[in-house]
């Protein structure tokens, strides 16, 4: 009976074995740690840096530590890529301040790291690769200034803090409207939702506390994912905006549920994540800071933008 | 090793020698599978990556079990008498939030509110299941939630906590500090692990709990008083999901109010595949152990790998189920021995 349990066992261990892809197949290795590639932005971000990888003839290791709050899992997972020697790491941190250590460790043992979107808070990585997110929020507040008429109540949903990216979202719509729309006030701000499923708990509460809400300000089109279906489902008419353009994003915008979504060029920035990271392996000069430009897509220009650079195409998975 | 074995073995217990001989490592040839699945688990990986098979990155395994083994072995006290806690995550997860502040505000010696903090959901779950005779599902499902909230409340803005100044320089080193080699952080496991094992082979307590899993009627009518161990039982897995909180402090130097979830389940595949039963009367913390170490070597080898996240989770899932198929296995072929 044993032997027949080892037996098995064995089996599958081969199984395993062969369904691993062979590990030397490129001269050279880079890790890419993230911290939930099921969110529509790492998604489109996995895609740009996969793509690029394959281009660049270079394997890549990519893991996930399945949710935006899982910092110990990733923190772990860099430990493993520590361990695997790759030749350079690229890190979205799943909290800035928790990651700085593990990848200050990294670059202590000679593997460089590339920042990308949400960085490790640490001065010294060899580049750091986002978006102007400031520009974004920017974008989001003139697009909900004009669909509201430029007067009502706002409720902000913007994301967990120690995440830079989403700060400077909320600062740049929260300034733009205080300069441009001085006649709108902001009620309420959520700083705990970051799924589908929270955003629809937290816009219930929001339309029942404030009945004559005119308008949501969404961080991530997750987030609008869930909120327009509810708002629609309570028969409010209540204005969403957003940032980010998955594909769920554009159907919301084609059937005019959305206004528009200040988008930044997520596949894009993938691509020069792994071009910098393969710089900085192959001990060749960086370029400290790449920020991509924004976007303002509605439904007038939706058609006519070329996405190719923004999302991954629907039948993608990391 | 049916269950009605063990419940008459529970009332005639008196020996400690059959005792051991019954539940202790002797007796519990079928916890070797645990080893067996590391090792094999660990084999194919080494011949699969360049790296992994390596004695930095056996001490870097070590290093990243803890947390999973801790707390798993905390939930297989609570299984060996019948029940079983559902809210060790977000229990540590409010461990951490505390500590951290505490820490804040005294230095390292903060980090005693992280078992403290452990122990008192423990017996709250524990007089709850037994004294009020509420179902461990809701009884822990309630105090989840209280954990969940009050970590999120006490965290300013419900965001991460850092440790300020000198405690987080401490913490963060003895993560990455090794005794010859092994990792402190695995020898803090080990400790407390031999601890757990003293408890449930070497004290009268240790024998009471198994008495009360196995037939908590019978241990009435010997004396044994039920609702004090199973109390008992509670607190002693809070305190791992106190330990566990340490762990992960040194790991992140944080107090991470939303860490943790999903913890609950996995410890429970911990503990389950170190060979206890849901249905109550089993322990062996080394089996624990074992199947945490099994768990981390695989996650770690997937992390190698490079393959899909995704598919990665497949594989972990299939790994878990091969280990509860072997553990089935073996359970047959011990019975006959």
């Amino acid at each position: 009976m044993l032997c027949k349990a080892l037996k098995c066992l064995a089996l599958a261990a081969s199984a395993l074995c062969l369904s691993l892809p062979a590990a030397q197949a490129a001269d050279l290795t880079i890790g890419y740690s993230v911290p939930s590639m099921s969110s529509a932005f790492w998604t489109s971000a996995t895609y740009g840096v996969e793509k690029e990888a394959e281009k660049a003839g270079v394997k890549l290791i990519k893991v996930d530590a399945g949710n935006d709050n899982n910092v110990s899992q990733q923190i772990g997972q860099i430990q493993d890529l520590i361990q695997r020697h790759v030749g350079a790491l690229i890190i979205g941190a799943a909290n800035d301040d928790a990651l700085k250590p593990i990848a200050e460790r990294a670059i202590a043992s000679g593997i460089p790291v590339i920042g990308f979107s949400t960085p490790p808070n640490t001065d010294k990585m060899s580049s750091y690769i986002g978006a102007d997110h400031y520009d974004m929020g920017r974008l989001q507040a003139q697009c909900m200034g004009k669909a509201i008429g430029g007067k009502g109540k706002v409720a902000m949903m913007s994301f967990i803090t120690g995440q830079i990216w989403a700060d400077l979202r909320a600062k740049g719509f929260k300034e733009t409207l205080a300069k441009e729309f001085p006649s709108i006030t902001i009620v309420a701000e959520n700083r705990l939702a970051t799924t589908r499923a929270d955003s629809i708990t937290v816009a219930e509460d929001w339309v029942q506390r404030f009945p004559d809400l005119a308008g949501i300000y969404t961080t991530v089109d997750d987030m609008a994912a869930g909120v327009v279906p509810a708002l629609k489902a309570a028969k409010k008419s209540v204005v969403v905006t957003t940032s980010n353009m998955s594909p769920a994003a554009q159907k919301m915008i084609h059937d005019g549920d959305l206004p528009c979504s200040s988008i930044q060029k997520i596949v894009e920035q993938g691509r020069n994540a792994l071009q910098q990271a393969v710089l900085a392996a192959r001990k060749q000069p960086t370029t400290k800071t790449i920020l991509l430009p924004a976007l303002l897509v509605t439904k007038e220009n939706i058609d006519t933008i070329d996405l190719s650079s923004v999302a991954a195409p629907a039948n993608y998975r990391p | 090793m049916d269950t009605a074995g063990a419940h008459s073995v529970s009332v005639r217990g008196s020996s400690p020698i059959s005792l051991r001989l019954r539940f202790g490592l002797l007796g519990q040839m079928r916890y070797t599978i645990g080893i067996v699945a590391t090792l094999v688990a660990a084999a194919v990986f080494s011949a699969a990556f360049p790296h992994f098979g390596t004695f930095e990155n056996a001490a870097n395994i070590l290093s990243l079990f803890g947390p999973l083994a801790v707390l798993s072995v905390g939930q297989m006290m609570v299984v060996l008498i019948r029940g079983f806690d559902l809210s060790v995550g977000a229990v540590f997860a409010l461990a951490t939030v505390i500590a951290a502040e505490v820490m804040n505000a005294t230095g390292l010696v903060g980090l005693v509110a992280a078992p403290l903090v452990g122990i008192a959901f423990g017996l709250l779950n524990g007089a709850l299941v037994s004294y009020f005779r509420v179902q461990p599902v809701i009884a822990t499902l309630g105090s989840l939630l209280l954990a969940r909230g009050g970590a999120l409340l006490a965290a300013p803005n419900g965001q991460a906590v850092i440790v300020g100044g000198d405690a987080q320089a401490v913490l963060l080193n003895l993560q990455l500090a090794s005794i010859a080699g092994v990792p402190v952080t695995a020898v803090f496991t080990l400790v407390g692990f031999l601890v757990v094992a003293f408890v449930l082979y070497a004290t009268r307590f240790g024998r009471r709990l198994f008495m009360v899993g196995g037939d908590p009627r019978s241990a009435a009518l010997v004396g044994v008083r039920v609702h004090a161990v199973t109390v008992a039982a509670y607190a002693m897995c809070g305190f791992c999901a106190g330990l566990t909180a340490i762990l992960i402090l040194m790991r992140t130097g944080l107090g991470l109010p939303t860490e943790g979830v999903g913890m609950e389940v996995q410890s429970l595949a911990g503990a389950v595949i170190g060979g206890s039963q849901l249905s109550g009367g089993y322990a062996n913390p080394f089996g624990v152990f074992f199947a945490a170490l099994f768990i981390q070597t695989t996650q770690s080898g997937l992390n190698f790998s490079g393959i899909s996240p995704y598919a990665a989770e497949m594989v972990m899932g299939c790994s878990i189920l091969l280990a509860g198929l072997l553990d089935r296995v073996s359970q047959r072929i011990f019975r006959t021995a």
